[in-house]
């Protein structure tokens, strides 16, 4: 296990290579550049562009950035300054990780303590009122945008009962209750919007699994239905969930930009797209370097979880 | 079992305790608000700003935090960096020499201070308590006694500010002296470039050589880099764009700085200013602010329903459109509304291009569009009746209104398709041409819509193309744009040379990139008059000029709008007491508990 372990994490360091140099030249090619943002802060005032790229570093060869950029992650761990702020990538990704982090944990255990419950009763219960019940709830959920749900839940509530999310973001580490209060509504949204897919899968591996011969050997020898699926169908069910939730984890990431933006956390996702509108190449370039970091690893650890839940796997 | 259900119970005991965390009260006070007899909720109506000290008028009570929202933070807390969304905020802490006259009579003008109107005549000192002009190119301030720098880190102590502090900033600001040599950019194309040199010839004086200027004072009261802030800042471990080192004279000490969350700012104790209405009262009234970054327009809209901010459209950002404005009024009565005058907007397009370097082809574009009725149907009889190029009618120093330009000029700018098909076919386009409208995701992407119906009916074809801000604001300022393409700020400048610099050759705001010799030959005269009604005279004669000329396809002048709480008092919709001085508006701003 502990030399698969290391391969494993050997391997993701040529993933982020070749990641970090998709993401450097990507945002290079959008139109407008970061001197072109200074100068409309600056209302088209002759600047002297040349002066600001000189101080930006970016007068360089772009194949010269790209090395002492890639020079100063891998002997300092320094991701950079920011191009508009007086701050740097490090300090700002440390400020806006845990934010995001907190909202990702939360909303993928929601996902699971909804998806995985009325997934399996679903599937136990095929084809009765309570299946079809919670069918639709999952086909709803996937249908209905996280966006639109959100925007009604800040709009409605403020309307006809005077009452609107927290708006001023406080540290778990300060206040776990107000933090707690401000998270859950966003957090469930999330969660929810991706428990419809969980939701459907956990159903359609728990029927491939009822249909399996152990599982009819487990009948026969007359054991109680929670044993039969609790025991016996989840855990080898449970295999491709695990595989869904790793995958869903980054779009969560991705997606927690518009849920940062309307419940006002000042998370990765807002920090990614204002730095993007800025042409922060830096920062963005750091967010995308953490969050492909965050994916792999994410992978790594579905793929030791199957150890966990089946024991014929066995890495070597 | 017994395990089984031990672990139930916890599990529902977390999730119970989740759920009535989330849905708890807010501490933040709910009220059952006596409505205020302020205004009606009919948003056609404009606030009037009088203000009177008899007794049927709310007085002002000390006490409270201010609870104030902002789309983006700011980049950068140093002055010198200029930008407006760093000078907006700035403001709070950091003060300059010339502000507006608070107490000015606004019966005439009910927009006083909504827009860039601080003229000569509504200014007043600020940290220059007073000022000479023995000749049109010298200003002498008189620095102000008992203004001191605020109790914060890096000052050891809060020292009093003196001219050498005012010559330091301007030195460092213009590059001109106190080992700096070079200007900030956030200076370039304003008039603080006029400025020669800045001495402070005794601990309490100051003296500023200009080139020859007749707006002296007001470009002063309007200047928005020059916030005075000390030396110990600049050289401050982090500089002065640490917001740890964010310090000045202003009404509130920036304490806090949670990055894209929030601001928390404190009463200077020590402030030195009194409010202006009400003389015996010294400022600021409230205790403090909490800035809010929120970006999102419902969400600030939930916001001020759900009295979690006292007003909205801080300064310059999201202001409300009828329609939101209509929406809210319905639902929230208690809310108190505002307006305030904005810009025309418009479509630039390079003049130097066919087929817009033909006269008869703008001319035409203008012609084809009804802009009454866009007023009577888009804006529900919210905007101007008429068109406003180049000047906003609000800037009424030199602003020429449609009804007293000559009648060629009116026939110009009046609704006449026919009349613009016949120009094209003049122009050589006899069967119209294609062309682009370029517009940003930020602005009101269906006038574009619109613009295009009215261009299509002569024969002009236009493809619209929406980008993202940052995109859109690239290509504008390279002058990358072939065709039409959407601008809004132009013409609302206290200061005629400003709103001017759009058409005028060699400048780099000059979109359109135009370079008609007449009106650059114009611009460098207005530069060099120094008689005040002489200059304003030149300034309405190339106003004509320059909108006989239809170098921006006009639309209709409108308005605004946003709310404020009911016990907010001292505030009906000001945005400037001077460029960017939305501190001092806040300091004169208070909170009515008996309201609240």
């Amino acid at each position: 296990m502990s030399s698969y372990l290391t391969r494993r994490l050997l391997l993701i360091l040529p993933t982020l290579l070749i990641i970090s140099i998709i993401v450097f030249l990507s945002q290079r090619l959008i139109p407008g550049s970061v001197i072109d943002m200074i100068a409309t802060e600056y209302m088209g005032s002759k600047i002297d562009r040349n002066e600001i790229e000189d101080e930006l570093g970016l007068n360089l060869p772009i194949q010269v950035q790209y090395i002492k950029w890639l020079g100063n992650i891998v002997i300092h761990g320094d991701l950079g300054n920011s191009l508009r702020r007086n701050v740097t990538v490090n300090e700002q990704l440390k400020s806006k990780i845990p934010v995001t982090l907190e909202l990702v944990i939360l909303g993928t255990l929601i996902n699971l303590l909804i998806a995985l419950p009325i997934g399996v009763y679903s599937a136990v219960r095929q084809n009765s009122w309570g299946d079809y019940v919670g069918r639709s709830i999952a086909i709803l959920s996937i249908a209905v945008p996280s966006f639109w749900i959100a925007l009604i839940v800040v709009t409605y509530p403020a309307i006809w009962w005077g009452w609107s999310p927290p708006m001023q973001y406080i540290p778990f580490t300060e206040n776990l209750a107000a933090n707690l209060s401000q998270f859950l509504i966003p957090s469930f949204i999330m969660g929810m919007s991706l428990a419809g897919i969980t939701m459907r899968m956990t159903r359609t591996m728990m029927l491939e699994v009822l249909r399996l011969d152990y599982i009819r050997t487990a009948w026969s020898k007359g054991l109680t239905e929670r044993m039969v699926v609790m025991r016996h169908a989840l855990r080898n069910a449970l295999i491709p969930v695990v595989t869904l939730v790793g995958v869903l984890v980054p779009g969560m990431i991705g997606g927690a930009v518009i849920i940062e933006q309307i419940f006002v956390l000042p998370g990765l996702g807002r920090l990614a797209f204002e730095s993007l509108n800025n042409r922060d190449y830096t920062t963005v370039s750091g967010i995308n370097l953490f969050i492909a970091m965050i994916v792999l690893l994410t992978n790594l650890a579905v793929d030791l979880t199957y150890a966990f839940l089946d024991p014929r796997i066995k890495y070597k | 079992m017994k395990k089984k259900f031990i672990w139930l119970a916890l599990s529902c005991l977390m999730v119970t305790t989740m759920v009535l965390t989330s849905c708890a009260k807010q501490t933040t006070t709910t009220s059952t608000t006596t409505p205020q007899t302020t205004v009606t909720q009919t948003p056609a109506t404009q606030t009037t700003a009088t203000q009177t000290t008899d007794e049927s008028t709310p007085q002002p009570q000390y006490g409270g935090t201010l609870k104030l929202p902002l789309p983006s933070f700011p980049t950068h807390f140093d002055p010198y960096q200029g930008a407006a969304a760093n000078l907006t905020i700035q403001s709070l802490w950091a003060e300059n020499m010339v502000q507006g006259n608070w107490a000015a009579d606004r019966s005439s003008n009910p927009d006083l201070f909504k827009i860039r109107d601080v003229s000569k005549d509504n200014a007043k000192g600020a940290l220059a308590e007073s000022w000479e002009t023995p000749d049109l190119s010298t200003l002498i301030l008189h620095i102000r006694h008992g203004v001191y720098f605020q109790n914060k880190s890096p000052m050891t102590t809060a020292r009093e500010m003196t001219a050498k502090d005012v010559e330091y900033t301007l030195h460092r600001l213009l590059g001109l002296g106190s080992g700096f040599t070079e200007a900030s950019p956030a200076t370039g194309g304003l008039p603080l470039t006029l400025v020669t040199s800045v001495t402070a010839t005794d601990q309490w004086t100051v003296t500023v050589k200009y080139k020859p200027s007749a707006l002296l004072v007001t470009y002063l009261a309007n200047s928005s880099c020059d916030a005075v802030i000390p030396r110990e800042a600049v050289e401050a471990t982090g500089g002065p764009d640490d917001w740890r080192n964010a310090v000045g004279t202003g009404p509130f000490t920036l304490t806090d700085y949670v990055s894209d969350s929030s601001m928390t700012f404190v009463k200077n104790q020590n402030y030195w200013a009194y409010d202006e209405m009400y003389p015996n009262n010294k400022l600021p009234y409230v205790d403090g602010v909490t800035i809010l970054l929120i970006p999102d327009k419902t969400t600030m809209l939930a916001a001020i329903r759900t009295k979690k901010i006292d007003e909205t459209s801080l300064g310059e950002t999201m202001p409300l459109s009828y329609a939101d404005a209509q929406s809210v009024v319905k639902t929230n009565p208690e809310l108190v509304l505002f307006s305030r005058p904005t810009t025309a907007g418009g479509l630039l397009m390079p003049v130097q291009q066919k087929p817009f370097d033909d006269i008869r082809v703008r001319m035409a574009l203008q012609m084809a569009l009804d802009v009454p009725t866009i007023n009577k149907t888009y804006y529900s009889g919210q905007a101007a009746e008429y068109p406003s190029p180049l000047v906003s009618d609000a800037m009424t120093d030199f602003a020429v209104p449609f009804d007293q330009w000559p009648k060629e000029l009116q026939d110009e700018y009046t609704y006449n398709p026919d009349g613009a098909r016949k120009l094209l076919a003049e122009a050589g386009y006899p069967n119209g041409f294609n062309t682009t409208i370029d517009t940003s995701s930020e602005f009101d992407t269906d006038l574009a819509q619109i613009m295009k119906g009215y261009f299509k009916d002569i024969g002009v074809t236009v493809d619209v193309n929406v980008s993202d801000a940052a995109t859109y604001s690239a290509n504008m300022w390279s002058y990358q744009f072939k065709g039409l393409f959407w601008a809004y700020w132009m013409g609302l400048d206290v200061d005629p040379i400003q709103c001017f610099n759009f058409y005028r050759g060699g400048i780099p705001w000059n979109l359109g990139q135009v370079n008609d010799p007449t009106f650059n030959d114009y611009c460098d005269q207005l530069e060099t008059i120094v008689d005040e009604t002489e200059f304003f005279n030149l300034s309405k004669e190339m106003n004509l000029y320059g909108i006989g000329q239809h170098w921006v396809v006009t639309l209709n002048s409108t308005r605004t709008f946003g709310f404020k709480q009911p016990w907010i008092g001292g505030f009906n919709g000001e945005k400037y007491l001077g460029n960017m001085r939305l501190g001092a508006i806040i300091a004169r701003t208070w909170i009515d508990p008996n309201l609240k």
